[in-house]
């Protein structure tokens, strides 16, 4: 038969430090700190037992005892605090309050440099150990989920408060590790081995809008700024972020250096031929070759035999069409200077025994080069003859190198910034 | 069946029993626990009261459990040495009983099984890893319960004080969980499922507090 619902009345104790009149709101605690002098109480047997105080100054907490948390339309009070430190640095605590609310239970919200999360008890297990997992490492359990591992150690308590559901002493140590979901969805999965009992925990991070609506507090200030706008703070969502990033810029990479050496082999070579200082100075037909034409590119290539000179020259490239008939299809110039030197024991070189110039001829036949040159040793700067020799090279279906080097050098540097940014990020996550 | 009317053997107030599982009612009024052997009733004396209103149900309380229409018609409550656990019991509308364990503000509801087999506490501690009802169960706790208090219409015989060994288990998925208590041969083996707070509704969820 239906009966109305009793009243809620807390449990009253008596403080075996101070005698202070307690009230115990939630009837599995364990553990109470009186509000007045501070002793820990251990209340989980029939006769009190005082364990000891906490140490002077509190830690910075958010939030306060009793402070109210809505959720589903439940009203949750915090009934307990704890502090927690990693390797005795008391700069970086993490926090963690139990709410508490008669109807719904218990939950916990955790604090750590600004950003929030919540959390339940669960019974999912993982697959394996997942104490001792490195971050980064990934984890499975048995309901078939994906987690990467954001951190695990020891935490120390270091501070604790209100009142817990099990005997909490300060220096108790916990194992812990926590994850994120492979999916960036924002769940978390905690594994937790306190006093040689493992619990497993499940939740989600919180976003400042969502703790401020709950407690009402306008004060709580903004989560840290994610690093790559858009992007999750989640640890598993900026690796995997960074990591796409890497594999798409690196895939680029080597395509481009694929390209680049294509174009570097592109064309066949389809004349070399050395031209002596007498010849380049009257001016000189080259041998003939054939062009296939079709808009096709051909590079002409200098290699002038010059050591702290220049050499200026004049290219004319013609079709042969027989019985001494030319036609000039392109007339280019190249400069070409070459020093070197020692200089404070250092040897330094300026310039190139090289050069290179592309055209395209749209129809194929046959071609020769006319080439005149002058050139001249050290600063003279004027020359009416040749005093060097030139080694010319014609390839005909040459592609333009600087193309495929600029996209590789591109592809470099992006390759370069992401890495430098996913080691900042790491630095800072760290 | 027809109702049963019993009269406390105490305080003299009467009770209407209708459902025939019951076997034991804590006399509301002076809290006797009252059982029956045949049609004699009997008195295993004072039991320890429990505190109300602490929890989201209650004794008496009416509500909807995935579905299923129940009333809650008692509570036992057993400690494990740091702590305690309730067991609720469920009447639901179509007839069929069941318990629903409340453990540290974690729910699931069970129901007695068979179980050929069943391992021995000394083979379990926790972690330990065993089959049962075709599936993995992991040990999560083992220790000796005392039955701290009781309150209802109860399908049990039980009193204040009675101990026990026991072995709680969850399916490793988080689904199941499995409790054996050690208190006859062969163990009483309970089977059920871990609930979501949503998963139970009642008529008088209260007002906030």
């Amino acid at each position: 038969m239906a009966r109305k619902r009793p009243a809620y009345k807390p449990k009253q104790i008596k403080c075996k430090g101070c005698g202070a009149a307690l009230s115990v709101k939630d009837e599995h605690s364990e553990f109470v700190v009186c509000e007045y002098c501070g002793s820990q109480l251990d209340i989980s047997e029939a006769e009190q037992r005082v364990l000891g105080k906490n140490p002077p100054g509190k830690p910075d907490f958010t939030f306060e005892i009793g402070e109210s948390w809505r959720q589903k339309g439940a009203r949750f009070e915090c009934i307990g605090r704890m502090a927690f430190v990693e390797d005795g640095d008391l700069t970086d605590m993490t926090l963690l309050y139990l709410f508490y609310s008669p109807r719904m239970g218990s939950m916990w919200i955790g604090e750590y440099q600004g950003t929030y999360s919540m959390t339940r008890p669960c019974h999912v297990m993982p697959l394996g150990s997942g104490l001792g997992k490195k971050r980064g490492e990934t984890l499975d359990t048995w309901d078939r989920r994906k987690w990467v591992c954001e951190g695990s150690g020891v935490y120390e308590l270091y501070y604790v408060d209100g009142a817990l559901p099990w005997v909490a002493i300060r220096g108790d140590k916990v194992e812990y590790a926590e994850f994120a979901a492979e999916d960036g969805s924002g769940h978390i999965y905690e594994i937790e081995r306190i006093k040689g009992e493992i619990e497993y925990g499940t939740g989600k991070r919180l976003d400042t809008r969502t703790v401020r609506a709950a407690t009402g507090r306008k004060d709580i200030e903004d989560q840290p700024r994610p690093l790559i706008k858009g992007a999750s703070v989640d640890a598993a969502v900026q690796r995997g972020w960074y990591t796409r990033t890497m594999i798409i810029v690196g895939v680029c990479f080597v395509f481009n250096a694929l390209f680049a050496i294509w174009t570097w082999t592109a064309g066949t070579n389809v004349l070399k031929q050395y031209v002596g200082p007498k010849e380049l100075t009257q001016g000189f037909f080259s041998d003939p070759f054939r062009l296939k034409g079709n808009n096709s590119a051909v590079r002409i290539r200098f290699d002038a035999k010059i050591d702290n000179a220049w050499m200026s020259v004049e290219a004319m490239l013609v079709k042969d069409e027989g019985d001494d008939r030319k036609l000039l299809v392109h007339k280019e110039y190249a400069n070409i200077e070459y020093y070197e030197g020692v200089e404070g024991g250092e040897v330094w070189t300026e310039g190139s025994r090289h050069e290179a110039i592309m055209v395209r001829v749209p129809d194929p036949g046959t071609y020769r080069v006319f080439l005149r040159a002058v050139s001249a040793k050290g600063n003279t700067p004027d020359s009416e003859r040749a005093m060097h020799g030139l080694l010319i090279t014609v390839t005909d279906g040459a592609q333009p190198r600087i193309w495929a080097v600029s996209a590789m050098i591109l592809c470099g540097l992006m390759l370069l910034l992401t890495f430098k940014l996913y080691m900042n990020w790491k630095a800072d996550d760290d | 069946m027809e109702p049963k009317k019993i009269r406390c053997p105490s305080c003299g107030a009467e009770k209407i029993i209708t459902n025939p599982g019951i076997v034991t009612v804590v006399c509301e009024y002076c809290g006797t626990a009252i059982y029956w052997d045949r049609d004699k009733v009997m008195s295993a004396g004072r039991q320890s009261l429990l505190p109300e209103g602490f929890t989201r149900l209650y004794r008496g309380a009416a509500g909807r459990l995935k579905g299923h229409s129940f009333t809650v018609t008692g509570r036992v409550r057993y400690s494990f040495g740091k702590g305690f656990w309730d067991e609720w019991f469920l009447e639901f509308q179509n007839g069929s009983l069941g318990w629903l364990t409340e453990d540290n503000h974690e729910l699931a509801l069970q129901t007695k099984k068979e179980l050929e087999n069943c391992p021995s506490p000394d083979s379990l501690s926790p972690g330990a890893i065993f089959r049962a009802f075709n599936r993995e169960f992991v040990v999560q706790e083992v220790g000796q319960a005392e039955c701290l208090g009781m309150e209802g219409d109860l399908p049990i015989r039980v009193e204040t004080g009675e101990k026990y060994l026991f072995a709680d288990a969850s399916s490793p998925d988080g689904k199941y969980t499995l409790g054996i208590e050690y208190d006859q041969e062969p163990p009483s083996v309970f089977l059920g499922k871990w609930l979501d707070y949503t998963d139970l509704r009642l008529d008088d969820e209260g007002l906030d507090w």
